[in-house]
């Protein structure tokens, strides 16, 4: 039992871990904490809900379209919201997300109802088993597209010519300006590769939970923690924090308390900024006066 | 502005406060009162936003500790409202004191996760302790008694929070304008620089802290028995950026702008009444839009418009007097 827990937290974990990839990729470059990461990636599921059920496409190619759906909410958001602001106080970029928080939030609720709806699984509910422990599709499902997501995001950052210019941005946004690298087209790149991954922890979310336009909150305080738990500025740790966060309160939800399981995000937020503000694997940013 | 005009102002706001009730019908009168309550809450957030800098996405779970302690001390230890309310208040302020340490190590966004956090937090808490909070079913609060006088009506809370209203203005005004408030706007500006002078960033954020969190928690414990019943459901994260929302509009830091901030949370659902997404694609949109062309807030408008006029005249001045062209290449 105790593995099939550890192996649920792990399909847990790795959506927060997504999520918490996309918050971390955008504040990465362009310095802004995006609180309505969540609801974009809400929004979107409800695209992908509609391309399959109201209008009868296929799996993949509903998938397909709500991926770039995802991409063009990303950029325009950029675009028309964080771009004008780019030199204005970080108060001011917090404020505005904040603002798109409510306005995605409650216009989900407008267009497609307050009611939970049942998200079409993409695999059959009959578990399979492995190795003596029994994992339910979903979970392995889950667990294999996040890690090929993971592992393709980590190679195009590695390997692709935008990647390289992504993170010489990261590092040093003047040089990277004086290389000839064009920051402006670096910054809705990774809005648009943020909302990309955050549209998938919505699509892999919502089948395990009922889609709901309240959906997001919960998981979006969950990618934080793990964001502030592995530090925000290491992406590798950030995708740590998710699974060490997912195992965590899944084992704490199986063996001390169900109703504790919820909290243990609020509560690891608040002992890792105390203890160690830069994460498990974040740098310490000095502020030069 | 000067003191005597200040004065004037006062009084005659509180004379048309006091007057408003007798030209309004039975539920604009009850509207009007919550605007006193949101009044409360929205300057406590001022405080902490505007004067400190401070990012609080977590005001609804001040505002809900408020609510159900009051009206726990009522319903279950039958204390009357005139000591369960300051002892809501100072409950939150506690809580806002005990955040507020743990918070001031923290900066932008970062303080609006943790806060976010707690929030969340609160209402979760509100739901799973049902022997207290009844969860879901809420509590019913009884008939609110002050001494001899019971206030039953529209009216009568009317005049009581309007009343708790006006003074915790006054208050935060006189804090404002005290060697607190100046800490405050100091660490505000920069935190190494204050800390040179000699403030002491983290008591002067976590005193932020628990000023903002008893405001709201003495306007949560006024909301209870307004609305006469409180649920967990009702104080969630969408709350705490409505409150966020209105000291936006009002401008960060303005007293007034915070009652005109209260007075839209108020009334937007008024206007778009029956249509509650569309209400928060108002604050939504408001949020946005204020932040990218008026990072002041509404009261910035009227120096925007006197700015726009006085250059408008002042183009007009230069065509109309040639006289005064001709003296300029005489010198």
């Amino acid at each position: 039992v105790f593995w099939q827990q550890v192996i649920s937290g792990v399909a847990n974990g790795s959506v927060y871990a997504l999520l918490a990839l996309s918050l971390g990729l955008i504040f990465k470059t362009t310095k802004i904490v995006n609180f309505a990461q969540g609801e974009m990636a809400m929004f979107t599921t409800f695209v992908a809900y509609t391309f399959l059920t109201k209008m009868g496409l296929s799996y993949p190619a509903a998938i397909l379209l709500t991926l770039l759906v995802s991409v063009l909410i990303g950029v325009l958001v950029e675009f028309v919201l964080m771009r004008p602001l780019l030199k204005a106080p970080e108060f001011n970029s917090v404020i505005i997300t904040l603002g798109l928080m409510l306005v995605l939030n409650s216009l989900a609720s407008y267009i497609w109802g307050s009611d939970p709806v049942r998200f079409p699984s993409p695999v059959g509910s009959e578990p399979i088993s492995l190795m003596g422990l029994i994992i339910s599709r979903l979970h392995l499902t889950v667990i294999l597209v996040s890690f090929a997501v993971m592992t393709a995001l980590f190679l195009f950052l590695k390997y692709a010519k935008e990647g390289t210019a992504l993170r010489a941005a990261i590092q040093n946004m003047r040089a990277a300006q004086l290389m000839g690298i064009k920051t402006g087209r670096v910054f809705s790149l990774a809005w648009a590769l943020g909302t990309l991954i955050g549209a998938l922890a919505g699509l892999l979310a919502a089948p395990v939970l009922f889609l709901d336009y309240n959906m997001m909150f919960m998981v979006l305080l969950k990618a934080f923690a793990a964001a502030v738990l592995g530090g925000f500025s290491s992406l590798p740790g950030v995708v740590v924090g998710g699974l060490v966060l997912g195992v965590f309160e899944n084992l704490t939800g199986g063996y001390i308390s169900s109703t504790l399981k919820d909290s243990i995000a609020f509560v690891l937020i608040i002992a890792v900024l105390l203890i160690r503000p830069q994460g498990l694997f974040g740098k310490v940013v000095i502020k030069k006066v | 502005m000067t003191r005597r005009l200040y004065l004037v102002s006062a009084l005659l706001g509180a004379a048309a406060l006091a007057m408003a009730p007798l030209f309004l019908k039975g539920y604009y009168v009850y509207v009007l009162s919550t605007v006193g309550v949101y009044t409360i809450v929205v300057l406590g957030l001022n405080v902490l936003v505007g004067a400190t800098g401070q990012l609080s996405i977590g005001h609804a779970g001040f505002f809900a500790i408020g609510a159900y302690a009051s009206s726990l001390l009522m319903i279950r230890l039958k204390l009357p409202f005139l000591v369960s309310a300051p002892a809501a208040a100072l409950l939150t302020g506690l809580v806002g004191l005990l955040l507020g340490f743990p918070a001031t190590r923290l900066r932008g966004p970062y303080l609006g996760i943790a806060t976010m956090g707690f929030g969340m937090l609160v209402q979760q808490v509100l739901q799973e302790w049902e022997s207290m909070t009844g969860g879901r079913a809420g509590l019913t609060l009884p008939t609110l008694q002050i001494g001899p006088l019971t206030f039953n009506t529209d009216l009568s809370k009317y005049y009581l929070n309007w009343a708790v209203a006006l003074i915790v203005i006054w208050l935060i005004r006189n804090i404002l304008r005290s060697r607190v408030g100046d800490a405050w706007r100091a660490l505000r500006d920069s935190e190494i620089a204050a800390q040179a002078i000699g403030i002491s960033v983290p008591r002067y954020k976590a005193i932020a802290f628990a000023v903002s969190a008893f405001a709201a928690g003495l306007a949560g414990a006024l909301y209870a028995p307004l609305i006469g019943f409180i649920s967990y459901e009702s104080f969630n994260l969408m709350l705490s950026v409505a409150f966020l929302s209105a000291v936006i509009l009002g401008g960060p830091g303005s007293v007034i702008g915070s009652v005109l901030g209260a007075a839209y949370l108020a009334l937007m659902p008024e206007l778009l009444r029956g249509l509650d997404q569309l209400q928060m694609i108002a604050y939504g949109l408001v949020m946005i839009v204020v932040m990218l062309f008026l990072p002041k807030g509404l009261m910035e408008i009227p120096a925007l418009l006197g700015r726009i006029l006085a250059a408008a005249l002042a183009q007009k001045g230069r065509n109309s007097t040639p006289a005064g062209a001709s003296n300029q290449e005489g010198r």
